[in-house]
């Protein structure tokens, strides 16, 4: 009982921020040792990869330690009262943002752009159906030739 | 102390062509409208525009990127006058004394006393860099591979300790970005942690990078906050007002001159820069003043002693990025991205070589400070406006302005997937209050401290004793140590100082942009 009211009390969030850093610098530090065993190769990455995990474990003793500290409710009121959609929102900006990315390739920069400013704009909340209609496209437009007149190299476009 | 020489080639320079010129109105402009927005960092709007300066020649790029940074200093000052709420952090103490004013209907002079402030801090602050910037080189230059390594870590730690609240977090920021900083093929010539991808032979690309973990990253976090600057009883912007608080700062020539050489001195310290010299300044003149009580209350010195201290910073933080190549906070970051970009190595070899260059950056500052005066005046109206812009359309329209900016850095999609790698890992990051800055510093510097200390290693043969005969790192090194040790005292310290000038004052601002 006690344990399980630990386990909500404990920071997910940020032990797995914590998790994710060690698992890239345990990563990192395999990965030159693979690559050289030499000094010069490891003098550096070594010592601040051991400084990096020490202060990885010295964090995850913290977050345990304020789960203890902790009342029963660990939330803060703004995060608890507002809505789910809301607190999701920049979860859902990112996913977004990492599609449009992906989608560049696929469906070029004036396609993907358009819809991205479209989707973001509904994300945040934006139903006028004007500025829905009008500022995607005319942001799109003015972007995109701004570019490609700038860069020496090609754009990727579907349509523009 | 100057070199004359190469100060009449800076003055032909700056007067020979108007290239140099062309950049620092619009750069003061996206500035002042960048620090006018409460939420967008100064540092992120130089890290958006970066790109941009890949197609200018090295000195209007500069000139350009420091214009930003003149411009958001001061256009920060704006909602925290006329909303209480600082732009960026370097503008807490603004709002202790600007808000009542503009309570009390004193908004113009309390804006007008800010513009004066800035433009003359930012003036005192590039006047100390270019007496200083000369014998700080030659100084420099004496160190070695071992002094500059330690002096690299020790930046880092410092940015590591004071520009987030939690010492553990800032320093795993900044270890992993220096780890980050080493990607690519070493000094000997192995390929460590590219996963396959050819194009991060090379490294990381930095810039990227630094868009995606200040501007996404920012953005992310700024996503629910859409009506934060939705206020609805807009006052009324009178110049006549403006230009009775310009002067007024003139009125105040003692707290002006102390806020301008706390702001050098402070600013000059890796990791704290504007976002602590303003509360520094501000509780130095309340403790000096013969009626305390009335800080708080709408002082006018409140002001100008906030203002001046944040604007003069940055000729304070110029001192560490010329003198050692090392940025002292987000600002500065990007300049020395912006170095790197244009094959420039910043450093005591840069200021003996290149002395015409770093006098006409110190030069034209003198007249951006001249006008951010003129500019500030006429665009006021128009930037208190600024603030209303809805943070829904902003937001998608600055990530894709990222995305592109990155595209045309790389010329491949290696540019935006890191900007969206990047972002995603500095949002996480600030969620839980780590040093974003740390990082970003980390990832700049990686590289440069791991051949330092290979230098060292291949200079002494592996002996440590080489170190005994070295005062200089051990100095350095044991500053270093003696931060570690004072760097949680001197956060309590500085909570201490917010407190203590404090007040009923706003929250703390969007995090550091020293």
């Amino acid at each position: 009982m006690a344990s399980s009211s630990l386990l909500r009390r404990i920071d997910w969030s940020h032990l797995s921020l914590v998790s994710f850093l060690a698992a890239v610098v345990v990563w990192y530090l395999l990965d030159s040792i693979d690559a050289s065993r030499r000094v010069e190769n490891l003098l550096f990455v070594v010592p601040a990869a051991v400084v990096a995990l020490a202060l990885c474990a010295w964090l995850y003793v913290q977050i345990v330690r304020a789960a203890l500290s902790a009342g029963e409710t660990r939330a803060t009121p703004g995060e608890a009262t507002a809505p789910l959609a809301v607190r999701l929102r920049p979860v859902l900006l990112l996913l977004a943002f990492a599609a449009y990315a992906a989608a560049i390739g696929l469906i070029g920069f004036d396609v993907s752009t358009f819809v991205f400013l479209l989707v973001a704009l509904l994300i945040q909340g934006e139903r006028g159906w004007i500025l829905l209609a009008i500022y995607p496209a005319a942001f799109t437009a003015v972007v995109c030739y701004g570019f490609r007149s700038l860069l020496p190299y090609s754009m990727p476009m579907l349509v523009l | 102390m100057l070199d004359l020489p190469a100060l009449s080639a800076a003055f032909a320079l700056l007067t020979g062509s108007f290239g140099p010129w062309m950049f620092v109105i619009p750069g003061l402009l996206i500035g002042l409208a960048a620090g006018a927005v409460p939420g967008l960092q100064i540092s992120m709007a130089m890290a958006v525009f970066l790109p941009f300066t890949l197609y200018m020649d090295f000195l209007p790029a500069m000139l350009f990127l420091t214009a930003i940074f003149t411009g958001g200093t001061f256009g920060s000052g704006i909602p925290a006058i006329l909303m209480n709420i600082p732009g960026t952090s370097s503008a807490i103490a603004t709002a202790f004394d600007g808000y009542p004013m503009s309570r009390r209907g004193q908004h113009n002079e309390a804006l007008g006393l800010s513009l004066g402030a800035s433009s003359l801090g930012t003036a005192v602050g590039y006047l100390i860099l270019l007496f200083l910037i000369a014998p700080l080189s030659t100084a420099v230059l004496r160190l070695g591979p071992s002094e500059l390594f330690v002096v690299v870590l020790w930046g880092i730690t410092l940015i590591a300790l004071l520009s987030g609240a939690r010492v553990s977090r800032g320093l795993l920021a900044g270890t992993v970005g220096l780890l980050a900083g080493t990607v690519g093929m070493s000094a000997i010539g192995a390929v460590r942690g590219t996963m396959g991808v050819p194009d991060l032979l090379d490294g990381v690309p930095v810039i990227p990078a630094m868009i995606g973990l200040f501007a996404a990253s920012e953005l992310f976090s700024i996503v629910n906050r859409p009506y934060l600057v939705e206020d609805d009883r807009a006052r009324r912007v009178s110049l006549r007002g403006i230009l009775s608080g310009f002067t007024g700062a003139l009125r105040y020539p003692v707290v002006l001159l102390r806020g301008s050489l706390i702001g050098a001195l402070v600013g000059a310290i890796p990791g704290v820069g504007s976002s602590v010299s303003n509360l520094v300044s501000y509780a130095e003149t309340k403790r000096h003043d013969p009626d305390p009580a009335s800080f708080g209350r709408g002082n006018p010195k409140g002001v100008v002693a906030s203002e001046s201290a944040n604007s003069s910073s940055e000729g304070g933080s110029m001192v560490t990025l010329l003198a050692l190549g090392i940025p002292g906070g987000g600002g500065t970051a990007v300049m020395l991205a912006a170095f790197s970009m244009h094959n420039i190595t910043g450093g005591p070899r840069f200021i003996r070589e290149q002395t015409d260059i770093v006098y006409s950056i110190i030069l034209a500052n003198f007249v951006q400070a001249l006008l951010l005066a003129i500019l500030g005046l006429l665009f006021i109206r128009m930037l208190s406006a600024v603030v209303k812009v809805p943070i829904r359309i902003l937001v998608p329209s600055v990530l894709v302005l990222a995305v592109f900016g990155a595209y045309g850095l790389t010329g491949s999609m290696l540019g935006p997937y890191t900007v969206v790698g990047f972002g995603a890992i500095g949002w996480w990051l600030r969620r839980h209050d780590y040093s974003v800055a740390a990082a970003v510093v980390g990832l700049l510097l990686g590289g440069m401290a791991e051949g330092e200390l290979i230098r060292t290693y291949q200079i002494s043969g592996g002996h440590l004793d080489y170190l005994l005969g070295r005062p200089v790192t051990l100095v350095f090194a044991g500053l270093l140590l003696l931060s570690l040790v004072a760097g949680p005292l001197i956060g309590h310290l500085r909570r201490r100082l917010q407190a203590r000038v404090g007040l009923p004052g706003p929250g703390p601002g969007p995090g550091s942009d020293a």
